[in-house]
C-alpha cells in the first residue's frame, strides 16, 4: 500500500456509465459502472471484443463522448465540462485521421499552428517529432503519398508534438499488415518508454495486449471483467470470459469434489477428475477449471516422465479427432469419453511421436497439478 | 481480328458517341449560329442581312459610329447590375445552404432522405406557378405585409414587389436547391474523424471550420456557386415577374432583342458577350480559389 500511494493516478474514471440509442430504437449500454485509474508512465491496454465499450471509454477520456453518469478526472481536474480541445491528452485515431489537404509538416505542426507558436520554435519541434518517429525527409509529402506504416508514424508524431501526459491510441495497428504490426508494437512500447508518458491503448488483439502492456483491462458488454498485468490475466483469469478471450483454453465446468493435502479434486460435468494444487473454492461449490492447451503433454514422452518425479503424473485421456499443424506447434483435438472436446498443443519438437498418431485412436495426456486454474462461478 | 486497342476505341465510341452527337447538334450548332448572327447586319423587319457588321459589338463596347448604331453605356450597366445580383444570390444561398447541409448530413439516415426530399420538393411544381405564389406573398395586400402589419412591425405595407429585393428573394428561392445539393454531397463525404482530430489537437470550433472543414468541402462550395451563378446571371423570368419593368437584367435585354425589338444580331452579340464574360469570370474565380488553397496549405 505504501508503494501504491507513491504512484499518482493521472486519469481516474469513477463509475462511468454511458448508453447509446440503437437504430432499431433500443438502447445499448456501452459503459456500465466502469471505474479505472491510469498511473503515470504506464502502458495500459483496453482489451475486448468489438462493441465491448473500450472505444467508448477512450472517447469519454478524450472528450468526444459525454458520460450519462460518473466522472472523469485528468491530472486531478474534473473534465466533464472541458471540451476535447482543452484536455491535456492527444489521440492517435484508428484510421489515423490525417488531414488529406495538408503536407506531413502541416499535419504534424497542426496543434502548434492553431496555438500560433512562433515559427522558429514550431519548425524545431516538428523536425524533432518527425525525427522521433523516423520520418525526417518526408515532411513535404501529402498523406496519400505515404505507406500505411508511414501514415501511422505521422499520426504518432502529430499526437506527441504537444507533449501530452497521456496518449490515447484507438486500435492504431489494425490497418497494418502482420509484419509491420509486430515491429510497430516494439516501437510503440519503446516510444512510450522514451517519452515517459502514459499510453491508453485500445485493441481487440490479445497478442498486442499481452506483449505491450504494463496492465491490461479486459472489457466485455460495457463492464470491466478484469484488470491486471499480462501474466495475471493470462494465468489467473477471474472469469470464463477472460479465460476464453485471452489465449486458447479448455474450460471445464464442474464441482469441487474433495480436498486434502495433495490438492483439490474437481469432478467435471463430463466425468473427469482434475487435481489442482491451488483452489480456494469450498467442497461442493460450482467452479470452472481452465487448462491451457500448452499445459497438456502427450503421455509417454520423455518430458512428461521427467516432471512426474516430484508429482505423480495426472492424466486425461480421450479419442483423437484431429491433428492440426499451426506452425510453431501442433493442435490436437480429442474427445473425452464422458463427452466434450479438448485441445492440446504439442510442440513441433515432438513431431516424431505426433506423426505416429492416427485419427480415432486413444490418446493420453498428462498435466501438472500446478497448471490448471480454477474459476469460481458467481 | 480485334486487338485490345481497337476494342477500347470501339467501346469509347459507344460510350461517348451519343453525348457527342447530342451536344454537337443541339449545343455547338446553335452556338455557331449565334456567333455568326452576332456579326451580321440586322434586317429591316427582323431576320438578318448577310453582311459583315461589327457595330453590334460597337454599340455595346463603345466603337459605334453614332449614326446608324449608337453606343449606350446602359448595356454595360445592365451587365454590371446582373453580375452584382447574381453574386449576391450566390452569397445568400451559400449562407443559407451551408449550415443546413451540414446539419442534414450529420442527422440520422432516415432524416437525411426526408430532408433531401423536402429540398427537391419545389421541383415538383412549375416555376411560373411558384413565382406567382411569391407575387401573392410580396404584394402590398399580400401575406407578408398582412403578417407584418398585424404584428405591428410596420405601420404601412412595404412596397416590396417589383423591386430589386423581390427579384433577389425570387432568385435565392429558385436556386437554393442547386446550391444545397453539391454542398451536401461534399459535406456528406467529409470524414468526421478529421474534425475530431482537429479538436483533439487543440483547435477551436472556428479554427476547425476554417482550416479543415472549408478546405475539404471547397469542391462542393465551388460547384454550387457556379451552378447558381450562371443561370441566375442569365435569368429573365424572375426579373420579369417579380421585378416588373423596374429591374432589367441581361436575360431580359436579350429576350427583348429577340422577341420584341426583333434585332437578332444585337441579341446574339449580347449573348456572346455574356458568355465571354462568364467564362473570364469563372476562370478568374477558379484560379484564385486553387491558388488560395495552395497558399493555405503552404502557410497553414
Amino acid at each position: 500500500m505504501v508503494a501504491r500511494s507513491a504512484i499518482t493516478d493521472f486519469v481516474e474514471v469513477r463509475s462511468a456509465s454511458k448508453a447509446f440509442d440503437t437504430p432499431e430504437g433500443g438502447t445499448v449500454q456501452a459503459l456500465d459502472q466502469v471505474s479505472l485509474s491510469v498511473r503515470d508512465n504506464e502502458f495500459l491496454t483496453l482489451l475486448g471484443p468489438s462493441g465491448c465499450g473500450k472505444t467508448t471509454l477512450l472517447r469519454t477520456i478524450s472528450g468526444f463522448e459525454q458520460l450519462d453518469e460518473g466522472e472523469i478526472l485528468i491530472d486531478g481536474q474534473f473534465v466533464s465540462n472541458v471540451p476535447p480541445n482543452h484536455r491535456p491528452v492527444n489521440t492517435v485515431f484508428q484510421n489515423y485521421a490525417l488531414f488529406p489537404h495538408m503536407s506531413v509538416d502541416h499535419n504534424v505542426g497542426y496543434s502548434l499552428d492553431v496555438a500560433a507558436v512562433e515559427k522558429k520554435e514550431r519548425d524545431r519541434r516538428v523536425a524533432k517529432a518527425l525525427e522521433v518517429v523516423g520520418l525526417s525527409g518526408l515532411s513535404q509529402r501529402r498523406p496519400r503519398q505515404l505507406s500505411g506504416g508511414q501514415q501511422q508514424r505521422v499520426a504518432l508524431a502529430r499526437a506527441i508534438i504537444n507533449q501530452p501526459k497521456l496518449l490515447l491510441l484507438d486500435e492504431p495497428l489494425s490497418a497494418l499488415d502482420r509484419n509491420l504490426r509486430q515491429s510497430m508494437r516494439l516501437e510503440l512500447k519503446n516510444l512510450q518508454h522514451e517519452l515517459g508518458i502514459s499510453f491508453i491503448f485500445v485493441t481487440h488483439d490479445q497478442e498486442e495486449a499481452l506483449t505491450m502492456s504494463n496492465r491490461i483491462v479486459v472489457m466485455d458488454e460495457g463492464r470491466i471483467q478484469q484488470v491486471g498485468t499480462p501474466t495475471e490475466v493470462y494465468d489467473h483469469p477471474d472469469n470464463s470470459f477472460v479465460a476464453h478471450f485471452l489465449g486458447e483454453s479448455n474450460l471445464l465446468p464442474g464441482q469441487v469434489h474433495s480436498q486434502d493435502h495433495s490438492g483439490t479434486r474437481i469432478k467435471t460435468d463430463s466425468g473427469l477428475i482434475i487435481t489442482v494444487r491451488h483452489c480456494d473454492a469450498r467442497v461442493g461449490s460450482r467452479v470452472t477449471v481452465m487448462i491451457r492447451p500448452e499445459h497438456l503433454q502427450l503421455a509417454a514422452t520423455p518430458s512428461s516422465t521427467a516432471s512426474s518425479k516430484d508429482q505423480p503424473a495426472l492424466q486425461i485421456s480421450g479419442t483423437l479427432q484431429q491433428t492440426m499443424f499451426v506452425g510453431s506447434d501442433f493442435q490436437l483435438i480429442f474427445e473425452l469419453s464422458g463427452g466434450g472436446v479438448m485441445r492440446a498443443s504439442v510442440r513441433d519438437t515432438e513431431r516424431a511421436s505426433i506423426s505416429a498418431l492416427v485419427d480415432g485412436q486413444d490418446i493420453k495426456f498428462t498435466y501438472s497439478p500446478l497448471m490448471p486454474h480454477v474459476i469460481s462461478e458467481p | 481480328m480485334s486487338t485490345p486497342k481497337s476494342r477500347a476505341r470501339k467501346q469509347l465510341t459507344i460510350l461517348l458517341g451519343p453525348v457527342t452527337l447530342f451536344l454537337g447538334i443541339f449545343f455547338a450548332g446553335p452556338l455557331g449560329i449565334m456567333l455568326v448572327f452576332s456579326l451580321l447586319e440586322p434586317g429591316l423587319y427582323g431576320g438578318v442581312e448577310w453582311n459583315f457588321y461589327h457595330w453590334n459589338y460597337g454599340r455595346l463596347l463603345g466603337w459605334a459610329d453614332g449614326l446608324i448604331e449608337e453606343f449606350d453605356p446602359i448595356y454595360l450597366q445592365v451587365f454590371g447590375r446582373s453580375f452584382r445580383l447574381a453574386l449576391i444570390t450566390v452569397a445568400l444561398s451559400l449562407i443559407i445552404c451551408y449550415p443546413a447541409a451540414y446539419w442534414v448530413s450529420r442527422s440520422p439516415d432516415k432524416w437525411k432522405g426526408f430532408c433531401i426530399f423536402l429540398i427537391t420538393l419545389p421541383f415538383f411544381a412549375s416555376l411560373i406557378v411558384r413565382l406567382y405564389a411569391w407575387l401573392l406573398i410580396l404584394r402590398p395586400t399580400g401575406f407578408l405585409n398582412h403578417v407584418l402589419t398585424s404584428l405591428g412591425l410596420v405601420a404601412e405595407p412595404l412596397d416590396l414587389l417589383f423591386s430589386r429585393t423581390a427579384v433577389l428573394i425570387g432568385m435565392v428561392y429558385i436556386f437554393v436547391p442547386f446550391m444545397f445539393l453539391p454542398i451536401y454531397a461534399s459535406i456528406e463525404k467529409l470524414d468526421m474523424s478529421l474534425v475530431e482530430a482537429s479538436k483533439d489537437l487543440g483547435a477551436s470550433t472556428f479554427q476547425t471550420f476554417r482550416r479543415i472543414i472549408v478546405p475539404l468541402t471547397l469542391p462542393g462550395i465551388v460547384g454550387g456557386s457556379i451552378i447558381v451563378f450562371i443561370p441566375s446571371l442569365g435569368n429573365f423570368i424572375v426579373p420579369d415577374l417579380l421585378g416588373g419593368a423596374k429591374v432589367v437584367m441581361i436575360g431580359n435585354l436579350i429576350e427583348q432583342q429577340f422577341l420584341y425589338a426583333r434585332n437578332w444580331p444585337f441579341g446574339a452579340a449580347l449573348s456572346m458577350l455574356l458568355m465571354a464574360a462568364v467564362l473570364v469570370f469563372l476562370l478568374v474565380y477558379i484560379t484564385s480559389i486553387s491558388r488560395q488553397q495552395a497558399s493555405e496549405t503552404i502557410r497553414a
